[in-house]
């Protein structure tokens, strides 16, 4: 991130009043921000409504960096406000230092103050403030607290002070009855028992701190302290280390995570290996034994064995040997590709001579297959940035895969032209076709492939995958449509030059990065390709689909985060799709569904985060997943509404869909038991007539989840029988009127919220 | 007369194997993929299979699963061909399914001379240590 050198004076200001320290990344700058920590940001403090809240991801020189849903230009300005002191909470004014798009959406570095000290080890004098506007109130946090010294001293003197009247007035003979012996004894009894309490009152709080102190640091021994929140101390000392201990903690979260991810990248990079150890494996093998089993019986010579068949077994020798040769080729420049070592020339150049050579080379070999090759492409075409070898590869493996999988006699048809911004090159034949669910397949690398594709990739070779390696790195799109028994045809779009070159992130910087998963999938391979190209470009793990059988494949090996498909798909009803979406074993992704069909309200009952109704824009694509990755990690509740008349069911979903929640929409009260079953429910959001009507169904629900559930009961109209809703099933009632369902939400948020309370206590 | 059917995906090793093992009191059928094997296994009732794993649908071991589950090719000699060659999963593969596994690429002769013993004495014999 771009650091802004030095110290940002008022927020420094603040900070040494509030002694505030922060240690992150080895430098030593006084702030009073933390990782993790809640702040609102806002494009304009005037207006309530623009404000959001955002999490700190990143702290330094004074500066922030936070993720956000919204973009924001370098050098606007943001205000920022914290709640440290709860009653006066106050924008604090800012400008965008940097702006990236990342996994979690726009990641924002905001800098407090464009003028720098060039000693930052210092803090400088306090000159700010002389505005109005700018004057800021410091809170003297370290006054309040008294040391534990001074509080040790006030406790001796006043059980010292306590025993000394207590003796005064026994000694004054006040209670004559008692012998001398008797009230000495007293005396002694009640100064030992005053300095015990007062020592017990004044230790009460130190003891309770460092309790949970001892607690937090089991946590962080253990590994568990995944948040922590700054402890109330009894006094100065304590505050110092419970600020202290906030910070080591911070460090601690911020190695943690980076430990985290080095050995998720370390367990990927040993699958990977396995993988392709594997698969070579078997592809070296079966070319060995075919070779090795043929020349024992050249050698045997016997005599039983033709001079046609010693040919022919001669000839199938060959071409065992050139697989393997091609084998390995195929893994160098896979090798080559993947190592940063190559980087491809790109000039601006007319590939029509390129695509025709390519044709002239293989015409030869059709021939002797008994096969047609013929192209038609214009004498010239309009010039793409590229590298003519790379595209010369692309075409030559594209040409030959056609050439081995359709049978002698059948036609391979190589044809390139300009279409809109981009230059659109196919090569189609009428050989075996490739079923749809392997679309996708065919172009992974097998390294990619997952233990259960194993089988299935093996033999399919290196080429197509060269071939996609090598169009991305020109910001190009391949794909595949294709009928089995009818022929395929493998597209390649390439952008034309002076049409912007998107190229995604480096595969190896995609092991590290690919956090957030997403399987595409649509029924036209243009679209799944140009969705999962935009995708990948942003940095998205992306897995591509060509229908709900390997869409649902895919999901059933787990580890997807969102998922964005078109409803209408050829081999599934969307009802069908959608239900076996929501009832998918651990479901723990989110849905965008991106299609001509429906409505955002509609599909949002069903269990749909984002609705996309086509045609969209790269950007809203972005948005969507960017979104449903937000709710993802929100994590949010699974609540299930019922219908009502008096109820805007569909907006009480969407706000509740907006606040990170899962929500599903019920007919009636039994229905809601059958979804909080399937979906394990947390809330049932419910109108008061419903509520009433249905009393023992609603018992039952709850009785059902555990006794988990919890209600929301939305009042239509003020009864006393609410009252009683809130005593019986301890529902949470709220007046509600259409066009006010923000409420909910906010509700919702705080049951969650108590509920976390309660399970840690 | 012996018979015995070969099964795996690559037509090269599929040929290779019919004149490997030919001879004259042998009848040898050939199959390229899982579903076709168990077809003529029921028709035929051979005296061996010769299976390969990896094959595209129904693979070497789904037919093996099935053979061993009827009781009529339950003790039926098979012999896995494998390309995977990992240790580990030839011996189970030996245990469970009473079958012996050839690592590909194999020594043509050793093959023939299994197969010849195989079907002189009627049962999988594990292959002689080396």
């Amino acid at each position: 991130m771009a650091h802004v050198e030095g110290l940002p004076s008022r927020l420094l200001e603040r900070a040494v009043e509030a002694d505030e320290r922060d240690t992150y990344a080895g430098k030593r700058a006084w702030t009073r921000y933390r990782l993790g920590m809640r702040v609102e940001a806002t494009t304009d403090p005037t207006r309530p409504s623009a404000s959001w809240h955002v999490s700190i991801h990143d702290v330094s020189g004074g500066g922030i960096a936070f993720w956000s849903k919204e973009k924001r230009p370098i050098a606007s300005a943001v205000w920022v406000r914290d709640y440290i002191e709860k009653d006066r909470p106050k924008w604090l004014k800012g400008c965008v230092a940097h702006c990236t798009v990342g996994l979690r959406g726009h990641l924002i570095g905001v800098a407090f103050d464009e003028k720098t000290s060039p000693d930052s080890h210092e803090p400088p004098p306090s000159k700010y403030g002389d505005t109005e506007e700018e004057a800021f109130v410091p809170v003297a946090k370290t006054g309040r607290l008294k040391t534990l010294q001074t509080k040790c001293v006030y406790a001796t003197i006043i059980a010292v002070s306590a025993s000394i009247a207590i003796t005064y007035l026994l000694s004054q003979d006040l209670f004559p009855t008692l012998g001398r012996e008797i009230s000495g004894v007293i005396a002694i009894a009640s100064a030992l028992c005053t300095g015990a309490l007062c020592g017990w009152i004044s230790a009460r709080g130190e003891a309770k701190f460092l309790r949970e102190l001892h607690l937090a640091i089991r946590g962080m021994a253990s590994g568990k302290l995944d948040s922590y929140n700054v402890m109330e101390a009894p006094c100065a000392e304590l505050a110092a280390i419970s600020r202290a201990f906030g910070d080591l903690w911070a460090r601690w979260m911020q190695r943690e995570q980076g430990e985290r991810i080095q050995r998720q990248k370390l367990e990927e990079l040993a699958q990977i290996k396995t993988n392709i150890l594997s698969i070579v494996s078997h592809d070296l093998r079966t070319p060995l034994t075919s070779i090795l089993m043929y020349t024992s019986m050249l050698m045997e010579a016997r005599e039983d064995l033709t001079e046609a068949e010693n040919q022919n077994f001669l000839g199938i020798i060959t071409e065992e040997c050139n697989r393997l040769a091609r084998l390995v080729d195929d893994i160098l420049e896979v090798q080559r590709l993947e190592s940063d070592a190559v980087r491809i020339e790109k000039v601006s150049c007319d590939l029509a001579p390129t695509i025709e050579s390519c044709v002239r080379v293989f015409q030869p070999l059709a021939e002797t297959e008994n096969m047609t090759l013929t192209s038609s492409c214009p004498k010239s075409l309009p010039a793409v940035l590229a590298d003519a070898d790379k595209i010369s590869q692309v075409v030559n493996n594209l040409i030959a895969n056609a050439l081995k999988y359709t049978p002698s006699g059948g036609s391979v048809y190589v044809s390139a032209e300009q279409r809109g911004t981009e230059l659109l090159l196919s090569v189609t034949d009428n050989g075996v076709g490739i079923p749809r669910d392997k679309w996708d397949h065919i172009y992974e690398r097998f390294s990619q492939a997952t233990d259960a594709d194993v089988s299935e990739i093996a033999g399919v070779g290196l080429g197509l995958y060269i071939v996609r390696s090598i169009v991305e790195s020109h910001g190009g799109t391949t794909w595949v449509d294709s009928k089995v028994g009818e022929g395929s045809a493998f597209f390649v779009a390439l952008p034309l030059e002076g049409e912007p070159i998107l190229t995604p992130p480096s595969r190896t910087d995609g092991v590290i990065h690919a956090t957030c998963k997403v399987v595409a999938c649509d029924s036209d391979p243009e679209l799944a390709a140009t969705i999962t190209h935009t995708l990948r470009v942003h940095g998205f793990d992306v897995r591509t689909a060509h229908s709900a059988r390997r869409l649902l494949q895919h999901l059933e090996q787990g580890d997807v985060d969102v998922v964005i498909t078109d409803i209408l798909m050829p081999d599934m009803n969307s009802t069908d799709l959608l239900n076996a979406l929501n009832s998918s074993p651990g479901r723990s992704f989110r849905t965008i569904i991106h299609s001509y069909e429906g409505d955002a309200e509609g599909y949002g009952r069903r269990g749909v985060d984002v609705f996309l109704k086509r045609p969209v824009s790269r950007d809203e694509l972005i948005d969507a997943v960017n979104v449903a990755m937000r709710r993802r990690s929100l994590a949010g509740s699974t609540i299930v509404v019922v219908q009502d008349e008096h109820v805007d069911v569909g907006r009480v979903c969407r706000v509740l869909n907006d606040a990170g929640h899962m929500t599903m929409m019920a007919g009636d009260v039994p229905e809601a038991i059958v979804l909080f079953k399937k979906y394990a429910g947390d809330i049932a959001v419910l109108s008061s007539e419903v509520a009433l009507s249905n009393r023992v169904d609603l018992l039952n629900l709850i009785r059902n989840s555990g006794d988990t559930a919890q209600l929301v009961v939305l009042s239509i109209s003020d009864r006393k029988t609410d009252k009683k809703l809130q005593e019986d099933f301890g529902a949470a009632v709220i007046s509600y009127t259409v066009g006010h369902e923000e409420e909910i939400a906010d509700v919702v948020r705080s049951m969650k919220s108590e509920r976390a309370e309660e399970t840690n206590v | 007369m012996n018979r015995i059917i070969v099964c795996d995906d690559e037509p090269h090793i599929v040929e290779g194997l019919r004149y490997l093992l030919r001879s004259p009191d042998r009848q040898i059928v050939v199959t390229y993929s899982g579903e076709e094997a168990l077809r003529q296994i029921d028709e035929k009732h051979p005296d061996l299979l010769i299976v390969d794993i990896m094959m595209p649908g129904m693979s070497g071991l789904e037919v093996i699963s099935t053979l061993r589950a009827d009781p009529a090719t339950e003790k039926m000699p098979i012999i896995i061909l494998t390309a995977k060659g990992q240790a580990r999963d030839a011996t189970m593969a030996q245990e469970i399914w009473n079958a012996m596994v050839v690592a590909k690429p194999f020594q043509p002769q050793k093959l023939r001379q299994m197969v010849t013993s195989t079907l002189e004495q009627g049962v999988c014999l594990l292959p002689e240590s080396d």
